[in-house]
């Protein structure tokens, strides 16, 4: 299971445009699935899809792929925003891509602790005390926008 | 590796600092500012992941000197021969090689010979301003250099 040092490395794969427009579709593709995982967990809340943020990264750049749009989600309560979550990264040392999520004046990192292509293992973190890593659920995350 | 956990607290309080603005950026639509946010964040990650590999590089320099040391006192000439290649004092051998006095390099299970010098080839790529990363998760990869660290062995 390879990690983004190795992918960014060239150690196990090759980079070019057809390989970062097929990280970027899967990114896409993870960043959908947890969105909507996130609104089934809430359903109490309004949901507010319509925002999005440009995706253009240094690889990207580099090889020459266009930015691309990211959806950020909002949940909203009474016509307040409770929490804001928007795509910070894919090409993160360490990780396979960061969610910034904003609640309040708190800050948080939902981290995708899997391999390159692999299922998805988000974790949740505040940002003050990054250590603090634990998985996301509902429970963790409810805990954060509370 | 003792000043780790206080180089965690001064990243996250600066990286969260960031990720404000970064949200403010996004909100005010502002692609400057929002480039310029990104740089910040890129150059204070780099930061902190030099200062932290710079903790794991300095242990594995000190435990390789003292193996060399240890190795060349034996008085068998078998169990030194190849250690007295080495001069404690003038440890002229590339990290690489240090890192494998060190770090058992056919451990396929643990990778952590492989994974010491990927982070020191990331290092130095950052060091000739080469990078191809956004960004480095700098406590995960603290996390991951004490699990290197754990396997260093004299």
């Amino acid at each position: 299971m390879l990690s983004v040092i190795e992918e960014l490395s060239e150690d196990g794969t090759v980079l070019d445009a057809a390989h970062l427009r097929a990280r970027i579709d899967d990114w896409r593709r993870r960043i959908d699935d947890l969105y909507r995982e996130i609104a089934e967990w809430f359903p109490h809340l309004g949901v507010d899809w319509d925002g999005t943020t440009v995706m253009d990264e240094p690889v990207m750049r580099a090889y020459g792929v266009p930015p691309v749009r990211l959806p950020v989600l909002r949940l909203v309560e009474a016509d307040t925003e409770v929490a804001a979550f928007a795509p910070g990264g894919l090409w993160i040392i360490g990780v396979n891509g960061r969610i910034d999520l904003s609640a309040g004046q708190n800050r948080f990192v939902i981290l995708d602790k899997a391999g390159i292509f692999a299922p998805p293992r988000w974790t949740i973190a505040p940002g003050l005390d990054r250590l603090a890593v634990e998985p996301l659920s509902r429970a963790s995350l409810a805990r954060a926008i509370q | 590796m003792k000043h780790l956990a206080a180089i965690t607290a001064v990243y996250s309080e600066i990286a969260t600092a960031l990720d404000a603005q970064a949200a403010q950026a996004r909100d005010a639509a502002d692609a400057a500012l929002i480039e310029r946010v990104a740089q910040k964040r890129q150059i204070n990650d780099s930061t902190y992941f030099i200062l932290i590999w710079g903790q794991l590089e300095a242990e594995i320099n000190r435990v390789a000197e003292w193996a060399v040391r240890a190795r060349r006192s034996s008085i068998r000439w078998e169990d030194r021969r190849a250690w007295d290649a080495h001069d404690p004092e003038n440890m002229w051998a590339k990290f690489e090689d240090r890192a494998a006095l060190v770090l058992d390099r056919l451990n396929v299970d643990s990778d952590a010979c492989r994974r010491t010098i990927r982070y020191d080839g990331w290092r130095n790529g950052i060091a000739h301003g080469a990078t191809l990363a956004t960004g480095i998760d700098v406590p995960t990869v603290i996390g991951d250099l004490y699990q290197i660290a754990g396997e260093i062995r004299a």
